[in-house]
């Protein structure tokens, strides 16, 4: 067990130094940099000359590289060319939204996405099926963006029962949080409800269909606790998986539902880092999300351990 | 015996006309206090003029710190910290200027002539200044006078000093010597407000300063009076526009700062919220590349011209056409003595396809395509290259569209190399020599045919008005005749209120000072 | 214990086509050939180009003269969503190919030769831990915005994700007693893989590219937004969302349109996913 776990952690770290390397030559290879959006429209050739030195922005592309990764190894990273302060502390300041957005969306999306999925499989090939699967569906094929507006629209401005944007902190105000963050977390939690269901489904299906069901069912035991205690249960694993990389979607989908609703969260932050050419940032952030996601697999990968036996020495 | 209930329907009637009284004051009458939700376009780059002159900047910095000299709303320059206009002496090189006395900063210092210095010499280093007086010796010669010294007259310096693109702004000198050359975060200044917090990404937080002392005269533009009505201004990052423009209908901000046009009947047609247009905004053209060897024949670019029928560019460009006014002026109206409509004015505008290619015929463009180079972040900028490009091919021309984002189209930009035409919104100012895409040096190449040349270095060696303004008019011909760039429009921004604030006096840049809210 | 399997690969190779019967499937199936004669014959069902700029005839609502009525350049909008299906059907299918096809020869070689493996693994997670999102307006902006490089990037971006489903899919089939009993008797590797690893794999490959095909007419959709999308001349039906947007409320038929049917397009080749999975899946199960 400790031996797995350390082998994991060993490939974190290998993957880790993968996707700074990647993110920090496409970086690197976009033309652009921070002086378009440091200065005005009128600054001098002269004037953005003395700001690329000042920032060491004309030093050649691997010394570069290998100043900033020996930061992040030591665990900085670096400052923000246009906000002036440590990335870490811009990445902090601005984590707790991501972070109740991406929790409340996922809760969202596996509360919806189990329960739908659950229902559809009980009543396979019926109309309740092909319904929910249908509502399933649409989730899936509407952009964010898109129905974030129309949500915005209609229950915002027109009805006026939620507000447009923006975003309170839990610190100052759990309740408006929660109001300032359903819309956001529905919309991006639409199109993952729609994955689980679907795997949820499929998964359970397979379930019901396995001899031990049989078996509880002709023990006579009653049926939803054959459903949920038996075939639900087994029918988690692939579930799981899919929830684990539905985090993954999320952090793509924060990007938008971040700028549509106007939180100040992360996801905001590195696409306005990615338009300004803020390196720093952008690097600092992706290989964070990378940590971040490589540890929530692990996690994942771990409660596999504790569900099947079956895996524990794959 | 008197009848209790007579009295009470007098009592009555007395109140309620007390109360009607109260509620027409209510409205007519400022309400101090509150807090105004401004709804930014994103995070400003500084707060600090002197290091960054984007219009963001400027119009947030203006309620901290405060200028020399301001324009009023003829256009005229007026003092603002300064006395008085500075006395210049005859030969153009020696500017005076008297300083008001017993202004406080923010932090309880008082204004002298020594913070002026400062500020002058941070801002002709680092600043704008540096393109106008890098060599002028700057002095204190008494703790309220500040004299300048010029090599050369510098014929506009008063204008800049007095135009908020020009963002010579005053700090304590004890803040500049802390800070030098790095910009400043946490700005000082004498203005009726003063940064309580700036939240990097979110939001700038100013409150009111209560030892504010400013000008008696009434509000007029920038100059006069500045009431500090409201307690607090947040000004929030909001960088999706339509997401500003739903937070402003469903209450969540105060103002709009940057309403899109295609929204403007939306907002009329509504009791909620108001429309205010700010004049003269900016000059919508089409710079040419004069680097770029296809655009070196003359004939070339007076085709190009030539093929542009401006208002339906300009409308599909923006939307609305109440946002903008087809001017043959490089320098606005609204900016006062420049405005020159008839200069050039048979170059302006004359959108006819035979014309062009007849032009086009005669010169040596041999097919190779133009390059337009826009970009998709300011959509303005992009559906106008789209037109632009349909109405030049229809006369002959062919056309490759350059699509980036922002920060690589800047980058595109600056290769002389790259690209040949960039259509986009320009900053304006009152006097030409101030403008940038009127210079050699700047990004357009232009050398300026041998007739623009000479009058553009007449002008910087004149003061007076009346010469100013005929020499200007030859100028003017010169760079229409030359094609050096395409005049199109002079656009306005949009500020969208909510009904419940009211505003006593603006000018065109916003500014939350003369406002109150119920 | 499990008996020796019987080799179905040879069955699976021709999956029987009474899966288009399903009425799921059935949907997605017409609904996506609609949308490609629609592609196909755009210059012969349209009255004008779809990038005619009219200016004074902007935001004109739906009418006999324009059918889904003007943009706001004057633009058909019946034009545009007609030729914007080649651009949506060009970017899913060629990103769903591509991906796939290099995803399943990248997990067959690293699934074989177990070193290859965790190298590739690596790098592959290293690419999946970027938000998908973030890489492919990276990947734009520093090559430019042609249809090319949409699917170039798309491609990269999908990529773990198809190598990874192969990979699982090609772990299952390893172990199967008859690729031992192929090896025992002497086949040669490359043999094995072809003939016997690859017609396991498959099928879940070939579900999980009808979801990426639809998930990468999403992020297109994602990338105009975010402005790096297609380039002007090319109609979008993303950017005419991303564009439309602004206008909802004053001309909704500019969002209505192309939403719809980015809509359907997205849903039917999602239908079509989970139907052969149905189809397929429980016979693979079953052996």
């Amino acid at each position: 067990m400790l031996v797995y776990v350390a082998r994991r952690l060993g490939s974190m770290v290998a993957t880790m130094l993968v996707v700074g390397i990647i993110v920090f030559f496409i970086v690197h290879s976009v033309p652009g940099d921070i002086t378009s959006a440091l200065l005005g429209q009128e600054a001098s050739p002269a004037q953005i000359e003395a700001l690329r030195q000042r920032l060491n922005l004309d030093q050649p592309i691997p010394a570069q590289f290998f100043a900033w990764f020996g930061g992040v190894v030591r665990g900085d990273l670096g400052s923000s060319h246009y906000m002036r302060m440590p990335v870490v502390e811009a990445i902090a300041q601005r984590i707790e939204p991501t972070v109740m957005l991406a929790l409340f969306s996922t809760l969202v999306a596996v509360a919806l996405g189990l329960s739908l999925g659950v229902v559809a499989a009980i009543r396979h090939n019926t109309l309740t099926d092909y319904v929910v699967m249908l509502v399933a569906m649409l989730g899936l094929s509407l952009p964010t963006f898109w129905l974030g507006l129309l949500m915005i629209l209609l229950f915002a401005v027109n009805l006026q029962w939620l507000p447009a944007a923006g975003y309170v902190s839990i610190k100052e105000s759990p309740l408006d949080t929660v109001r300032y963050l359903i819309m956001p977390a529905l919309a991006l939690g639409f199109s993952q409800a729609a994955v689980i269901a679907r795997m949820t489904r499929a998964s359970m299906l397979d379930s019901l269909r396995e001899d031990f069901v049989r078996t509880a069912r002709s023990k006579g035991l009653p049926e939803p606790r054959v459903i949920l205690r038996h075939a639900l249960r087994n029918a988690m694993l692939p579930v799981l998986t899919v929830i684990g990389l539905s985090i993954a979607t999320v952090a793509g989908g924060v990007v938008v539902t971040e700028t549509v609703f106007n939180i100040p969260g992360a996801g905001r932050l590195v696409i306005e880092s990615v338009q300004r050419r803020d390196y720093p940032v952008i690097q600092g952030a992706v290989i964070a999300v990378a940590f971040v996601y490589a540890l929530v697999n692990l996690l994942v990968d771990l409660s596999y351990l504790g569900l099947d036996p079956r895996v524990r020495y794959a | 015996m008197r009848h209790p209930s007579n009295r009470l329907v007098i009592v009555l009637l007395l109140l309620a006309a007390l109360g009607l009284a109260s509620t027409a004051f209510a409205q007519g009458e400022p309400h101090h206090g509150g807090s105004l939700r401004v709804a930014i376009t994103g995070d400003p780059p500084a707060l600090d003029p002197h290091t960054s002159t984007a219009v963001i900047v400027l119009e947030v910095a203006s309620h901290i710190v405060e200028y020399l000299y301001v324009r009023d709303a003829d256009g005229l320059v007026q003092p603002m910290l300064a006395a008085a206009l500075p006395e210049v002496s005859d030969d153009g090189l020696t500017y005076t200027i008297r300083i008001r006395e017993g202004v406080p900063f923010h932090d309880g210092q008082i204004l002298t002539a020594d913070d002026v210095v400062a500020s002058l010499d941070r801002w002709r280093t680092i600043g704008f200044g540096r393109a106008y007086i890098s060599d002028a010796e700057i002095s204190a010669v008494s703790p309220h006078t500040v004299e300048i010294v010029l090599p050369e007259p510098v014929g506009v310096l008063t204008s800049i000093l007095g135009w908020s693109e020009g963002a010579a702004v005053i700090y304590p000198a004890s803040l500049i010597e802390e800070v030098g050359e790095r910009p400043i975060d946490s700005p000082i200044g004498t203005g009726p407000y003063r940064l309580k917090e700036w939240r990097r990404g979110q939001e700038v937080v100013i409150e009111r300063f209560e030892g504010y002392v400013g000008l008696d005269s009434d509000p007029s533009g920038d100059a006069g009076r500045k009431n500090a009505y409201l307690d607090e201004i947040r000004f929030i990052a909001v960088p999706d526009a339509a997401t500003r423009q739903a937070g402003l209908e469903s209450g969540e901000f105060d103002v709009n700062y940057r309403a899109a046009a295609s929204d403007l009947e939306l907002i009329e047609a509504s009791n909620r919220m108001y429309s205010w247009m700010m004049r003269p905004g900016y000059n919508y053209i089409a710079i040419i590349n004069h680097a770029s060897p296809v655009m070196q024949d003359p004939n070339v670019r007076r085709a190009l011209t030539a093929a542009i029928d401006v208002y339906p560019l300009v409308l599909g460009a923006f939307g609305n056409d109440e946002v903008f006014a087809l001017s043959p002026s490089i320098v606005p109206r609204e900016y006062g003595s420049m405005y020159n409509d008839q200069a050039g004015v048979q170059f302006y505008n004359v959108g006819d396809p035979e014309l062009a290619a007849s032009l086009l015929a005669e010169s040596d463009y041999d097919g190779t395509p133009i390059r337009w180079l826009t970009s998709r972040d300011y959509d303005y900028q992009y559906r106008g290259t789209l037109i632009a490009v349909d109405q030049v091919s229809a006369v002959g021309f062919d056309s490759e569209i350059i699509v980036r984002d922002w920060a690589t189209t800047v980058s595109i930009r600056s290769d002389p190399t790259a690209w040949d035409v960039f259509i986009g919104n320009f900053t304006i100012a009152p006097e030409p020599e101030m403008i940038a895409y009127l210079t050699p040096t700047y990004l357009n190449s232009y050398p300026g045919s041998p007739a623009y040349r000479d009058a553009m270095d007449r002008l910087a060696q004149t003061t007076d008005p009346a010469e100013r303004q005929a020499i200007w008019a030859e100028g003017q011909h010169a760079f229409y005749e030359d094609a050096a760039a395409i005049q199109m429009a002079n656009t306005f921004l949009l500020n969208a209120y909510s009904s419940n604030v009211h505003v006593e006096a603006r000018y065109f840049l916003f500014q939350a000072w003369n406002t109150w809210k119920e | 214990m499990s008996a020796i399997t019987t080799p179905t690969s040879q069955r699976r190779w021709h999956p029987s086509l009474r899966v288009v019967k399903r009425p799921q499937v059935a949907f997605g199936v017409i609904t996506l050939g609609v949308m490609l004669v629609i592609a196909i014959a755009a210059p012969w069902i349209t009255t004008v180009g779809p990038n005619r700029i009219d200016v004074l005839g902007r935001l004109a609502p739906p009418s006999s003269a324009h059918l889904m009525g003007t943009d706001d350049l004057g633009r058909d909008i019946w034009s545009r969503v007609s030729y914007g299906a080649r651009l949506s059907l060009t970017v899913g299918i060629a990103t769903a190919l591509i991906s796939s096809i290099l995803g399943t020869a990248l997990a067959l070689v690293s699934g074989y030769y177990r070193w290859l493996d965790e190298v590739v693994m690596r790098i592959l997670d290293g690419l999946m831990a970027l938000p998908g999102v973030l890489l492919a307006i990276a990947i734009m902006a520093a090559i430019g915005p042609r249809v090319s490089n949409i699917i170039l990037a798309l491609s990269l971006v999908y990529l773990p994700r198809c190598a990874r489903v192969a990979r699982a899919a090609v772990l299952v089939v390893r172990e199967h007693v008859y690729v031992e009993a192929a090896n025992a008797l002497g086949a040669r590797d490359r043999s094995i893989m072809w003939r016997h690893i690859l017609p396991g794999a498959l099928t879940p490959v070939l579900v999980q590219a009808t979801y990426v095909f639809a998930t990468a007419v999403l992020l297109e959709a994602s990338l105009s937004f975010l402005g790096a999308g297609a380039p002007p001349d090319v109609p979008s039906w993303g950017a005419m969302l991303s564009e439309g947007r602004l206008l909802m409320r004053q001309a909704p038929w500019l969002t209505i349109f192309p939403g719809a049917v980015l809509s359907l397009t997205v849903l039917a080749v999602n239908m079509i996913g989970d139907g052969l999975r149905d189809a397929l899946d429980p016979r693979l199960r079953k052996g």
